[in-house]
């Protein structure tokens, strides 16, 4: 049981290790100490250019996706702030703009589904490794071997 | 008789072949007989041959500028080369799925007959299955989308190939994915037979992993070159957009990873039967399905150049399939039962079970974020994006987790590892990664998450280095002769082993590419006139002069650039390229100066200009480490072919 638990917490341990790294991406974009055009390019990043098949308008080229990137300076540069311009591009273009689904609404689906895989995944691979081999010392643990 | 009626003579021959091959096929399996067998292979062979003879019949109608073939008319004109008026056979629809037609036709002959010398039962299931698939691509190529097609009345000139596609990356990717995308069939194929035969064993998934690593190459192969192209070509300064058809191309490369990880279990164990046969037989699936999203239009990218109507039909094909293998798969499940059990979390087989989980997560999260848009557009009738970011933020600790699992995954031993000796075993490694971390962040990289990652390359780094060095040391202990021969000679005797190894240090090397570009890329867009220069994300900048020339129906214009900041200055020449009939697409011709040894890419594109006074407008991109990303590629091929290199009757594989 103690050499069960011992793993398990390893194994989690390990887990969260690697997937806080997802915090670091979100406290990127919210840099104050950047540069207009700078602060631009990361929010480009983001926003797909609505007539360049899902192409967003930092790699795009296309006119639009030019016209959209000034606009974005022209919005900061009058002081708002990423999220003021990201709704009311979103508002002139369409929800389908944006690159990073918000998570929320039914877009939360997207992001939903490989938590859930991942869960299930692991649920498998451990009663895979655990159950069976510490049948004896892991009651409390269920889990299938199938 | 014209060119096109031979063409379609004799794909009309191929389908007739392919039709008696299965027929005779699917008598010799209810009846065992072997004749109605050999009688059946032939017939494979007959359709290999006359398919080919089909696609001889297109080159020659290319090559001749036949245009009363509208295929031809549509994508190649007089004033193409060579080279590119016989690529342009896969620069559209009709023509790629002949050249999947084809690939598929001649594989197929070779692997029943190379699987018939172990298993005769399963080559006879195999090339029953094999003649399904490939009636259905015959079929489609009869009677939904014939390359032969006649134009009533032939233009003088053909309309020529989409610009983007003039590339000499262009004329070996398509090919190369194809032959990825029909190699997968092959073990598809042998996963069907050996469910219908029940014979899941050792010999067959040694049989399967042969042909499983070389459509898992070819892919790769497809996927590197498609990255170079784009990189190149398309302008923007990147190499991987997370793009629909890019995504579809992955997956299958990514579940036949899975597979040749897991398939070491079975052979060592006798373990994942079930596991295994569903690897292979979703990476198929999968690869079809693919094939649908991209043809099928349902999906906008970047690279659905040839959208038409044989999307639904891949979808029905694909279902019908769907159906017919979870079926076969459900009724066999008493013959994939395992008799063995996992002994321990810290074992090679565990290694290899959470290598799997996580391949497999990549695979799910790329799958559902390619489909989520349809999705959307079903269920609540808007259109949604998933880019990049979902991608980037999913996917991303997925693969770092992953780089570090090959780490620990190498010092496993199976069955069983001592904790002590594995901590043991990993020390070094730890020590590299502590190190890398803290040098990188005395040398004033403060991103935590880009220390980490490096970190982890260079954990796995050593952690395989360790591993090759202990075994070098042993067969040093075991009486070898010492030095550099002793390395070659442990090399030799594992080549499987230490070929993955290899192939491990150039996914890290692709890794280094990828955490520079993604982290460090820095761009900015800069106005010039002649004679000015800039100073730019560390480089300084000279714009001399604007070029304007016209050959072979291309008009140019290229805007000469100088590096002043490194010596005498190098000379990087962005431009654009208009091909005649093609005015609404021109095309980027970027610039790039890739320094050594940091292997860091500077990317000009020319957005705009103007002539009067001269004035051109730049985009400026730094890519840190991105030359990595070929170096990396070409290294995966070294480590595939160790890996493949037939190995000696004699030797325990």
């Amino acid at each position: 049981m103690i050499a069960f638990l011992r793993r398990a917490t390893i194994f989690l341990v390990c887990f969260i290790t690697l997937w806080s790294p997802m915090s670091l991406f979100a406290d990127q974009t919210s840099g104050s100490t950047l540069n207009t055009e700078q602060r631009m390019w990361l929010l480009a990043e983001e926003l797909a250019c609505p007539v360049c098949d899902g192409q967003s308008i930092k790699d795009s080229n296309a006119e639009l996706a030019q016209q959209m990137r000034a606009l974005i300076v022209v919005l900061l540069d009058s002081g708002r702030n990423e999220k003021e311009v990201t709704d009311y591009l979103v508002l002139r273009y369409g929800e389908e703009i944006l690159l990073d689904p918000p998570k929320s609404g039914f877009q939360l689906g997207v992001w939903i589904g490989p938590v859930l895989f991942i869960l299930i995944g692991v649920g498998i691979v451990s009663s895979k490794l655990f159950s069976v081999r510490d049948s004896m010392d892991t009651s409390s643990e269920s889990g299938s071997s199938e | 008789m014209e060119l096109a009626d031979i063409g379609r003579i004799s794909i009309a021959l191929a389908l007739g072949c392919t039709v008696y091959a299965c027929v005779v096929n699917g008598m010799s399996i209810s009846g065992n007989r072997t004749l109605l067998a050999i009688s059946g292979r032939n017939g494979m062979v007959g359709a290999g041959v006359m398919t080919s003879l089909s696609v001889v019949v297109l080159v020659i109608a290319f090559i001749t500028h036949d245009f009363s073939i509208q295929f031809v008319a549509e994508h190649s004109n007089k004033a193409m080369p060579i080279g590119l008026t016989i690529a342009a056979l896969w620069g559209g629809q009709a023509g790629s799925l002949l050249l999947w037609a084809w690939i598929l036709a001649v594989v197929s002959p070779i692997a029943v007959w190379r699987v018939r010398s172990s298993d005769s039962q399963l080559a006879t299931n195999a090339a029953f299955v094999l003649t399904i698939l490939l009636f259905f691509f015959l079929a489609v190529l009869i009677f939904v989308d014939s390359p032969f097609k006649q134009l009533m009345s032939p233009p003088s000139d053909g309309r020529g190939l989409n610009p983007l596609l003039w590339d000499i990356a262009m004329q070996i990717h398509p090919p190369m994915l194809t032959a990825g995308y029909v190699c997968f069939a092959i073990p598809f194929a042998l996963s069907i037979a050996g469910l219908m035969t029940g014979r899941i064993d050792r010999d067959w998934v040694k049989l399967v992993r042969g042909w499983m690593l070389l459509a898992w190459a070819l892919q790769a192969a497809g996927l590197l070159l498609g990255a170079w192209w784009a990189y190149r070509v398309l302008g923007w300064g990147g190499y991987w957009g997370w793009d629909p058809v890019e995504n579809v191309a992955l997956i299958p490369w990514l579940l036949a990873t899975a597979y040749l990880h897991s398939a070491i279990v079975q052979e060592r164990r006798g373990m994942l039967k079930l596991w295994n046969v569903s690897l292979a037989i979703s990476a198929y699936l999968l690869a079809i399905f693919g094939t649908f999203i991209v043809r099928s239009g349902v999906l906008t990218s970047v690279h659905s150049f040839a959208v038409s109507d044989v999307g639904p039909i891949f979808f029905v094909f694909f279902g019908l399939l769907l159906i017919c293998c979870i079926s076969l798969i459900i009724i066999r499940l008493p013959v994939l039962r395992t008799n063995n059990q996992f002994e321990s979390a810290t074992s090679r087989e565990a290694g290899f079970l959470i290598n799997n989980l996580l391949l497999v997560s990549v695979a799910a999260t790329t799958f559902w974020g390619t489909i989520f848009p349809m999705i959307s557009e079903v269920i609540q009738g808007a259109r949604i994006a998933v880019g990049a970011p979902f991608y980037d933020q999913v996917n991303g600790p997925l693969l770092l987790a992953l780089i570090i699992l090959i780490g620990i995954g190498i010092a496993l031993s199976w069955r069983r590892t001592d904790s002590k000796q594995l901590l043991i075993r990993l020390m070094p490694a730890a020590a590299v990664a502590l190190v890398t971390g803290s040098l990188l962040f005395l040398l004033g990289i403060r991103d935590g998450l880009a220390c980490l990652a490096v970190s982890a390359v260079g954990f796995t780094a050593m952690s395989t280095l360790t591993n090759f060095i202990g075994a070098v040391i042993n067969a040093k202990d075991t009486g070898n002769s010492p030095g550099i021969k002793t390395v070659f000679s442990v090399l030799s005797k594992n080549r499987r082993r230490y070929g993955g190894y290899v192939v491990h240090l150039a996914i890290l090397m692709i890794a280094i590419a990828v955490i520079g570009t993604n982290m460090y890329k820095k761009e900015s867009s800069v106005t010039l006139g002649p004679g000015q220069t800039t100073s730019v994300e560390g480089y300084v900048l000279r714009f001399d002069e604007l070029r304007f020339s016209r050959a072979n129906d291309v008009t140019a214009v290229d805007a000469v650039v100088r590096v002043v900041s490194q010596g005498d200055g190098i000379e990087i020449v962005p431009g654009k390229r208009v091909h005649d009939g093609w005015e609404t697409q021109p095309t980027s011709w970027v610039g790039i100066n890739t320094s050594v040894p940091s292997l860091t890419d500077l990317y000009l594109l020319l957005t705009g200009w103007e002539v009067n006074p001269q004035l051109i407008t730049l985009r400026v991109i730094v890519n840190p480490l991105v030359g990595y990303l070929w170096l990396g590629g070409a290294m995966y091929f070294l480590g595939t072919l160790m890996v493949s290199w037939p190995e000696s009757k004699s030797r325990e594989p």
